[in-house]
């Protein structure tokens, strides 16, 4: 935590980074306190209101204030990008260790579906397992998650395939360790700032992946102010209430750039590679 | 009396495929036809350069790796064969201690649950094994303060001390000792070497110590087992092996091994061809044909047997 | 002084560290004549290769501070320009390294790359193809037509540190700085090596400075010996000299610490504590904590270089 403090004063990714992030996070969890209305409150002006004093961002074509609607639209961003990643990490991480740990057949096997997932691209994957599975916004965070674990298992493969002859991880073995505890108690905890770094780094294409899903109508339905939902609404009106494209897109920038400058201090700070000093 | 490991014979066989889709695989022989008998309470010193086999052996004795051939009785057991149960019996007679100081603790446990893991494996309540942990680190010169550190706050010898630690707790018969003090500054070294001469008349331990450094066996060892290209080429005591080299290998080894005495410099005595992967093609070979400076047909053709020349001292060649 | 070809006058190194200025170096003078080997020996941290990069002015990163004079041949290398140091590396002074595999480029064929130092002086070709093999030839390397086509990682360690050797000589350079050059070899290889080496160095009646932490080695090949501690150096003499009568307490307990005898004729002397860092320079003798002959005068005063006798320098109080 010391580190973490000295680094935000000599790291100027990780201390924009931070501050974007926290407006982010802070924005979703006062929602109610910030957005004057509801989301789906209807007419509280004209529709197409231009932005003005009172309406900031303007209103839609149901006269629904769009800053009250980017807002509480955080929280679907924020809260599909943690659950997509929790699955992801789970799901890459215990997959991860067990192949590079057993190798041989399972690791040969493991590594082919990943390679398999990783030769399509994502949301075109994510499209046909929404097929499958159905529309909506639980589906398309499996979807994400099914699509992309893979990044995670790779990394993972290799760092326990690098730490399990390690002579801490030998000796253990040699005093009877279980398999089980080598690979939780030995190696895991020696992979979570790696795994750390990439969950902060993959957020930002995870929010980008499920905002088009939500764009393609595949995502979440109407009246939710998810930001690809209200990106996609926006391009029947382009014309004449541009501001309806303009603020979910800079919203959703903003968002997807803290991450990613939240991910690349985090890297600096946690990847000993680069703290050799 | 009965030795308390029994290797008769054993084989170690690596095999690797070349590429993804080919089905040819070469073997390499890591470990072959090695037999060895280690006595209870004795020192002995597996030495060897790279290639030789003597970690392999040492990973085949903590059943970390299966044999491929051969027998290796523990305490009377048979290993090669057996059972995950059986082996992970065997294992309780034994202790481990590597070579890299920074890598043999788990950086992210503090000094004291790296001690304590073992014991806490085997069922020992957490206050005992406190316990334990305390006395193994006065054993080995260090206090109790040690206990709450993380192991890169410690120096490179400190850690080796942990490890030393951690294998006793265990209270083992035999300690394997993987170049224990090679990573180690010469002044540490001397300490440490100390240290575990000390443990081992307290204990009366069983080490088996693998090292490339001829001058740390002849300081600790009693009996000292020479390997080159994964064979035992030559055993005995000390003194036998080291005054009266029967193997030319370890005639070669002895004088390459520069002499902390500027009168007393090699010279002449230090030209050797080859380099330790330098093999005949013919696997059933000897081994050092290709470097050795006595090579005859004979060597070219066949391995020499494994014969006893005087009681106690075993040499592989011909010429003996 | 014709006969002296590296000079080192009170050199001294500080690192710019988060807690101040760590003294790498201290204080250290000494001097190579032509065609001997001098060894700088000492345990990790006591700044002997620090020595030898300072000299080839090699360092990463420039947050160091320089001080003292290192005259090669009657110019000093600390004052020259960055592009006439370029000149001085590797033509008069040649460096090699621990680990070759970082000093050979793994994407150019080995023999290529010793053709490529000879080119640089102007050489054709062809004749640089033809004296590469003989060098190969020279640090005895088995085949060299056929070996000056391999890449590095064809070659095993021995070989790679050969073709250093080869590389280094090449350019016939005055001085050769070796740092740890046969540490990570096996024994057999690692005598091979520092025969050719020597030999080498004799035929070109080139001088050695030896970094190494191996008293085996340097008892082997070495002329003239110095010992650092924490970095600074503690004892210099001729080789024979110091191993029969080291006169510094620190030298004395790191050559009683080496184990050559059997623990049926004895237990070998060990140092209590550790090498200190010194992040601030106080008037004290650095061994003084661990010294079993130190008393207040060490605490507080550092002591002078000294010369005992003709040509052995020592470092202490109480000499």
């Amino acid at each position: 935590m010391k580190k973490f403090l000295y680094n935000l004063r000599h790291n100027r990714n990780l201390a924009i980074g931070t501050v974007m992030v926290l407006i982010v996070v802070l924005v979703a969890i006062f929602a109610d306190q910030i957005a004057p209305y509801s989301f789906d409150d209807s007419y509280v002006a004209p529709k197409f209101t231009k932005p003005c004093s009172e309406f900031p961002f303007g209103t839609d074509d149901f006269g629904r204030d769009m800053f009250s609607r980017i807002v509480y639209g955080s929280r679907i961003s924020l809260r599909v990008a943690l659950l997509a990643a929790v699955i992801e990490i789970c799901l890459g991480v215990s997959i991860g260790l067990l192949a590079g740990y057993y190798g041989g057949n399972l690791d040969r096997l493991l590594s082919f579906i990943g390679d398999l997932t990783w030769s399509m691209p994502p949301i075109i994957m994510s499209m046909a397992v929404i097929t499958v599975l159905g529309k909506g916004l639980t589906n398309v965070i499996i979807a994400i998650a099914i699509v992309s674990w893979a990044s995670y298992a790779r990394t993972v493969r290799a760092k326990t395939q690098s730490l399990k002859n390690m002579a801490f991880v030998e000796t253990g073995a040699a005093f009877n360790e279980t398999d089980f505890s080598l690979m939780v108690r030995y190696i895991l905890p020696n992979i979570v700032p790696t795994i750390i770094v990439l969950a902060s780094l993959s957020i930002p294409s995870t929010i980008m992946n499920t905002t088009a899903l939500s764009f393609l109508g595949l995502g979440s339905m109407p009246p939710s102010p998810d930001w690809g939902l209200l990106l996609s609404n926006s391009m029947s009106y382009i014309s004449i209430a541009p501001w309806l494209a303009i603020f979910p897109g800079v919203a959703l920038v903003f968002t997807v750039f803290a991450f990613n400058l939240f991910g690349e201090g985090l890297r600096d700070l946690l990847d000993p590679r680069l703290q050799s000093r | 009396m009965e030795p308390i490991i029994k290797i008769e014979g054993l084989n170690k066989q690596f095999s690797s495929s070349k590429g993804l889709f080919s089905r040819k695989k070469t073997y390499v022989n890591a470990v072959q036809d090695f037999s060895l008998d280690i006595y209870e309470g004795e020192i002995l010193g597996l030495i060897g350069e790279s290639g030789s086999g003597k970690t392999t052996l040492a990973r085949v004795l903590l059943g970390l790796t299966r044999s491929t051939g051969g027998s290796l009785k523990i305490g009377g057991a048979q290993m090669v064969g057996a059972g995950k149960a059986e082996i992970k019996k065997a294992r309780e007679n034994f202790a481990v201690v590597f070579q890299d100081p920074a890598s043999n603790l788990n950086p992210r446990q503090t000094v004291e649950s790296s001690i304590i893991r073992p014991l806490i494996i085997r069922g020992m309540s957490k206050e005992k094994a406190r316990e334990k942990a305390k006395q193994a680190l006065s054993s080995v010169q260090l206090d109790e303060s040690y206990l709450e550190s993380y192991p890169h706050q410690l120096s490179g010898g400190q850690q080796q001390r942990i490890a030393i630690a951690r294998a006793l707790v265990m209270e083992p018969k035999v300690m394997i000792l993987d170049e224990p003090t090679s990573a180690l500054d010469i002044s540490v070294q001397a300490q440490i070497l100390n240290l575990l001469l000390k443990l081992q008349k307290e204990y009366n331990l069983t080490y088996v110590i693998i090292t490339h450094d001829l001058n740390v066996i002849r300081y600790v060892s009693d009996r000292i087992a020479v390997m080159y290209m994964g064979r035992l080429v030559e055993y005995g005591t000390i003194d036998d092996v080291l005054e009266h080299p029967l193997h030319p290998y370890t005639d070669i080894l002895i004088h390459s091994v520069p002499v902390s005495d500027p009168d007393n410099r090699g010279g002449e005595k230090r030209k050797f061809p080859g380099e330790p992967g330098d093999v005949p093609e013919d696997p059933a070979a000897c081994r050092l044909a290709k470097r050795c400076p006595h090579v005859t047909e004979r060597c070219l053709k066949e391995t020499p047997p494994l014969k006893e020349v005087t009681p106690g001292h075993f040499a592989e060649c011909f010429l003996v | 002084m014709s006969d002296t070809i590296l000079r080192v006058e009170h050199l001294s190194v500080d690192y710019k560290i988060k807690a101040g200025w760590l003294s790498a170096v201290n204080d250290v003078s000494f001097s190579i004549d032509r065609g001997k080997v001098l060894a700088l020996v000492g345990e990790s941290g006591c700044g002997k290769s620090t020595v030898a990069h300072t000299i080839m002015r090699l360092s990463i990163d420039h947050n160091e501070r320089i001080g003292g004079n290192i005259f090669f041949e009657d110019r000093d290398l600390t004052k020259i320009s960055e592009a006439e140091m370029e000149k001085v590396r590797g033509k008069h002074i040649g460096m090699i390294f621990q680990n070759p595999l970082d000093s050979l480029n793994p994407v150019y064929r080995s023999g290529t790359q010793v053709a490529e130092a000879l080119r640089l002086d102007g050489m054709s070709k062809r004749e640089a193809r033809e004296r590469v093999i003989q060098l190969y030839r020279d640090v005895q390397i088995p085949n060299p037509e056929e070996r000056i086509e391999a890449f590095p990682h064809e070659l095993s360690g021995g070989m790679r540190q050969r073709v250093m050797i080869a590389m280094m000589l090449a350019r016939h350079p005055q001085l050769l700085i070796a740092d740890e050059p046969t540490t990570a070899l096996d024994v057999t290889v690692e005598a091979q090596v520092l025969n050719i080496m020597k030999e080498m160095c004799d035929k070109e009646n080139a001088s050695v400075l030896l970094i190494t932490h191996n008293f085996g080695i340097v008892a082997e090949i070495a002329d003239r010996i110095g010992i650092m501690y924490a970095g600074e150096l503690v004892e210099e003499g001729e080789v024979h000299e110091i191993f029969r009568n080291p006169v510094h307490p620190y030298s004395q307990a790191l050559l009683a610490a080496l184990p050559k005898i059997k623990k049926s004729e004895g237990t070998i002397r060990t140092i209590e504590g550790t090498v200190p860092r010194i992040l601030e320079k106080k008037p004290e003798c650095r061994f003084a904590n661990r010294c079993p002959y130190a008393d207040e005068t060490c605490r507080c005063s550092s002591p002078e270089a000294k010369f005992i006798e003709d040509g052995h320098m020592v470092r202490c109080h109480k000499r």
